[in-house]
């Protein structure tokens, strides 16, 4: 089985992000004290050969972008309580599977979950890897945190 | 293209986003149909002749694999086709879906200009 490193959780971060969103990201250093200011995040858990999380964490900024690009019109268009969760949630669902992509490959047996709206984060646990992101002025975390609750034990 | 597509994507927002990239590939506005998860695909199929269903696999209710049954028992519904279009990369899900006849997947995330090829092929094909 694959592992994956904080760079390679960025590089399938900013992949998701041209692709689905047209937005461009750079990986930027961690400050913890940024975390803490991420008020919006989104989980999706899988299961198969291991179990684990992948989490996004971001600011309404950064969610009113992301909407705005997905839907071709302009920031201040966007009602933020209309699309944004949805557009954490979908994210999150992509950057997930790219994420049991890379660790199961092309024989993947790994499953994927529903993605969830989650609790904004207490910091990176010792075993999970995080990234960060700079998108076009917003940050976005993202953090991998193998070993928890598979999927089909997930509420 | 006068031809009816289904989009079916618990996501409302990706929906909007498939719409665009389906608008690209030629379909007018009106003849593309969108669904929140299998059962509402269905109960769309009653009433709408639809010629390509653009297929999500993990959505709740019901999921693009029980729906994707579901039309296979309905003969009714032989010619409609189907791509997946997830993050789908179980291989046991996907053979089980290849053994459904569907054959055509795309995996999220996807560059638009795969999707307007994949639907011109599709679309093609059957035209």
């Amino acid at each position: 089985m694959n592992s994956l490193t904080a760079d390679r959780l960025a590089e399938l971060t900013v992949k998701a992000l041209e692709r689905t969103a047209f937005m461009m990201a750079d990986p930027v250093t961690l400050d913890p004290a940024a975390l803490a200011t991420a008020n919006r995040s989104a989980a999706v858990r899988y299961g198969g050969p291991e179990s684990g999380v992948v989490t996004l964490h971001t600011t309404d900024d950064f969610l009113r972008g992301l909407a705005a690009n997905l839907l071709g019109v302009e920031p201040e268009a966007i009602d933020l309580a209309s699309y944004g969760p949805d557009a954490i949630k979908e994210l999150t669902n992509i950057v997930g599977g790219s994420v049991i992509l890379e660790l199961g490959g092309r024989e993947c047996s790994y499953t994927l979950g529903l993605p969830q709206l989650s609790p904004p984060s207490n910091g990176p646990s010792k075993r999970s890897k995080i990234c960060c992101l700079d998108c076009e002025g917003h940050l976005l975390f993202v953090t991998w945190e193998p070993g928890a609750l598979p999927a089909s034990l997930a509420a | 293209m006068s031809c009816n597509v289904l989009i079916v994507d618990d996501s409302p927002i990706l929906r909007k986003a498939i719409k665009k990239v389906v608008k690209l590939a030629g379909l007018e506005e009106d003849r593309i149909h969108e669904a929140g998860n299998g059962q509402e695909a269905l109960d769309i199929l009653e009433t709408v002749w639809i010629d390509l269903v653009l297929l999500d696999l993990n959505m709740p209710v019901m999921d693009g694999e029980q729906f994707a049954q579901e039309l296979r028992r309905r003969p009714d519904l032989d010619g409609v086709a189907v791509v997946i279009v997830s993050t789908e990369s179980n291989k046991d899900r996907l053979q089980r879906l290849r053994d459904l006849g569907i054959v055509e997947s795309l995996h999220k995330p996807f560059e638009p200009e795969d999707l307007c090829k994949l639907i011109s092929k599709v679309l093609g094909v059957k035209q």
